[in-house]
């Protein structure tokens, strides 16, 4: 019985020209990973899941503002 | 205003909420924040709500927004389009809240069924799961899939695991293996999208 996979580490889908996932990039080690965050997850009561959003959100978004500010100043320093 | 820097959408969503419940609009919050509540945690740069509001209205609820303070814009769908309009409210940090105003197939039942959240220092309505994992198989994207199998998943699960502190010791006392029966128990119901 196939079952679907989740994403793979890059957190790229792969999908087969049937439109289903392939598990052609699967990793045991990724996988194993992210069911482990899932079942830490499912720990969360529903009001700590929508607070480590907001948490989670203000971090990627620092990440990538940082990175922006960093490409910056590499295209500054490469004209 | 809540929100005090970028990344703090969900924030924005809170103030959005009280605006409706102001107006007595009817809101269910979808996406990201709903993914984290019934499936897993992932960043978004935006917040989004369905709203049980005629498309036709948008203009309406858009001078509200207005007037309370948030930078508005409103878009229509076009005819085919499953979704009627939707208004976008953003803030000086760049956080952004999409009402969806008209959504086809989604009536005013699902706001009954909806969750309410305690966030904050408010609550929030979220979509309930079984409304969910129907829009996100509705939507199917890349991302919409994922989403509905993780929701699926949790759902399984939990009910799984309930129904197996019932059975765990007939199906043992068979000689099976307990962690293999359970297993294809989930992947079966995990694949059942594919034939929805």
């Amino acid at each position: 019985m196939p079952i679907l996979r989740f994403s793979n580490v890059a957190g790229q889908v792969p999908f087969a020209h049937d439109g289903t996932l392939e598990s052609g990039m699967d990793s045991k080690l990724a996988r194993q990973q992210k069911e482990a965050v899932f079942r830490a997850v499912r720990q969360l009561t529903s009001e700590q899941r929508l607070n480590a959003f907001l948490t989670h959100c203000r971090l990627v978004t620092g990440l990538y503002q940082a990175g922006a500010v960093r490409r910056g100043t590499t295209r500054r320093q490469g004209s | 205003m809540r929100a005090r820097q970028a990344g703090e959408s969900a924030l924005l969503l809170l103030d959005a909420v009280d605006l409706l419940e102001r107006a007595g609009i009817s809101y269910a919050v979808v996406g990201a924040m709903a993914a984290a509540v019934h499936g897993v945690v992932r960043a978004s740069m935006d917040a989004d709500a369905v709203i049980f509001l005629p498309a036709h209205r948008a203009a309406e609820l858009d001078r509200k927004c207005r007037a309370a303070g948030f930078m508005s814009e409103v878009r229509h769908g076009d005819p085919d389009d499953p979704i009627g309009a939707v208004l976008s409210l953003s803030d000086e940090f760049g956080n952004r809240v999409d009402l969806l105003l008209g959504l086809r197939g989604l009536g005013a039942d699902a706001y009954a069924r909806a969750a309410v959240i305690p966030f904050q220092d408010g609550e929030l309505r979220v979509v309930g799961r079984e409304d969910f994992i129907a829009m996100k198989l509705f939507a199917h994207g890349p991302q919409d899939l994922i989403d509905a199998e993780h929701a699926l998943l949790a759902m399984v699960l939990k009910r799984w695991r309930r129904w197996s502190a019932c059975w765990r010791d007939r199906i043992s006392r068979g000689g099976s293996d307990y962690t293999d029966r359970a297993a294809t128990a989930v992947g079966v119901a995990v694949n059942i999208k594919r034939y929805l």
